[in-house]
């Protein structure tokens, strides 16, 4: 149980540190710790987020990034926990499947941008299509280990009393029993598609950041900053939503 | 044995896989219909074994397991109750309780009314609601047997059920075993390490040693229930059963 003053002891702590994180920036700045004009002057920021927002482009590219981040998102999700579930539990599939995980997986997502762009130009499909591999793989370990890991017993109790055959089986005890472990692959493939997704439109697919690029290109890094942290924004918003579906998912957790 | 049986095992054999000779061999028994019939014996007997396969979570080498009592679209002819509880963590104890009324053919206003009764019978009703983890381990071993009778079986199967509790909790739910079962009038075949229990429990007590392991010795408790707990009587039939395992051990 935490205390209400040990409860503002660490919010004042939290606050401590991002205030010393822009002093540092601060004094990087001023004193030119880095090259000269490399660095963006942090009391600079707030003025060039309302110029961002002013010019038109900040939301759309907001709303051009959700647009491909929730569609890599779902379907390397959906497809990751489907592929890995059925590795997991029917053999042969797990056989089958096996060494082509082996050949595939060490490809890193961006390395399919290539095609990406072959197949579907520069556009939303394309940059759907790189950030689904990476989340694909993300989901696929995470049920393939939960689904393996599912306590026995319960499959043994399943069968007792007579749920025994393998959709009363999936759906009673191993998607429930999973589910923890599956979850942990969704939220991490949450901040995999923010990460992929980002690298996905500096080679040009419209959004944060290849509004990122442009401000970089022209030397205004103060409109890089407002970028990288709406960035950061929509990741906490996406985190606060999982999060809550996560708690309701699996409230009957200790 | 009390009345016509229900449950029949049949010359039974089991080998565990990789081993060169089996458990048990031509092990038979018959439980009457509302009969109560401890099976006891030391480690490696195969007890649980034969519980496993007259519920039909494995097969038997050789021999059979025969239910006098035909199939019905609303019920299970048998049901186990785990020596752990083994409640699934993530359904709360009415969703626990429920798990075999799943595919049965019943209305949900029936299933309702099955779990309630089945939980007023073991005196946890006002636990419905809760999740396995927030029970202590006498509620948790009362629900499994609350799921086992929510099927209304005709023989319940009972391995070692109290054996992980603490000795006040499991006193305590022996008398209500004794006080559920009379009400069901279920058969049970119950099997435990502890004598004593045995002893409390059951009109018929079975011993079983040697190995392969075979029924060594066969007991009758004719105390009455009301008198066990406190009976004379009941430690000569206990001492008994005793000496039939001590000669095996």
């Amino acid at each position: 149980m935490i205390t209400g003053t040990a409860h503002l002891r660490r919010v004042a702590l939290g606050v401590a540190g991002l205030l010393t994180f822009l002093l540092l920036w601060k004094a990087t700045e001023s004193f030119e710790w880095v090259r000269r004009g490399t660095m963006p002057d942090p009391l600079l920021v707030p003025a060039a987020a309302m110029d961002e927002l002013r010019s038109g482009r900040f939301l759309p590219a907001i709303g051009s990034s959700l647009i491909h981040y929730f569609w890599g998102l779902g379907l390397g999700t959906v497809m990751g926990f489907i592929v890995g579930a059925l590795a997991a539990t029917i053999r042969s599939f797990d056989d089958f499947q096996r060494y082509l995980a082996r050949v595939l997986r060490p490809i890193p997502p961006l390395a399919w941008v290539v095609f990406a762009i072959a197949w579907f130009q520069v556009s939303h499909a394309g940059a759907a299509f790189v950030i689904s591999i990476g989340v694909f793989w993300v989901n696929y370990f995470a049920t393939y280990t939960a689904v393996q890991n599912v306590d026995p017993r319960y499959y043994e109790l399943a069968k007792a009393f007579g749920q025994g055959n393998y959709l009363a089986r999936s759906m009673k005890v191993t998607l429930p029993a999973a589910m923890p472990g599956v979850m942990g692959g969704v939220r991490t493939g949450v901040g995999q598609a923010w990460m992929t997704l980002i690298a996905a439109e500096l080679l040009g697919v419209p959004g944060l950041g290849q509004e990122m690029n442009s401000a970089a290109g022209v030397g205004a890094y103060e409109a890089v900053v407002v970028y990288m942290l709406a960035i950061s924004a929509v990741y906490a918003l996406s985190d606060i939503l999982f999060a809550t579906v996560e708690g309701r998912l699996l409230r009957w957790r200790p | 044995m009390t009345d016509k049986p229900v449950v029949s095992l049949r010359n039974l054999s089991f080998t565990y896989p990789g081993a060169t000779s089996p458990v048990f061999r031509d092990f038979s028994l018959s439980v009457g219909g509302s009969e109560f019939v401890a099976i006891v014996g030391g480690s490696g007997v195969g007890k649980s074994t034969i519980l496993r396969i007259a519920s039909g979570l494995i097969k038997a080498e050789s021999g059979t397991v025969e239910i006098a009592i035909a199939k019905e679209p609303t019920r299970r002819r048998r049901a186990l109750v785990f020596q752990d509880g083994r409640l699934m963590p993530w359904r709360t104890v009415a969703q626990n309780t429920a798990l075999g009324l799943e595919g049965l053919a019943l209305s949900e206003a029936e299933k309702t009314r099955r779990i309630a009764d089945v939980l007023a019978l073991v005196n946890l009703s006002d636990m419905a609601d809760r999740w396995p983890h927030q029970l202590s381990g006498g509620q948790v071993q009362r629900i499994g047997i609350a799921r086992a009778l929510a099927v209304k079986p005709d023989v319940l199967l009972m391995d070692e059920p109290f054996s992980a509790v603490d000795a006040m909790t499991r006193r305590h739910l022996q008398t209500e075993l004794v006080r559920i079962w009379q009400q069901s009038g279920t058969a049970i075949i119950f099997v435990t390490h502890d004598i004593d229990e045995a002893a409390f429990l059951a009109d018929r007590i079975i011993v079983m040693g040697d190995s392969p392991a075979r029924i060594v010795n066969e007991t009758t408790v004719p105390v009455d229930r009301d008198l066990r707990r406190d009976s004379q009587d009941l430690s000569r039939y206990a001492d008994s059963v005793a000496g039939a395992l001590d000669f095996q051990i």
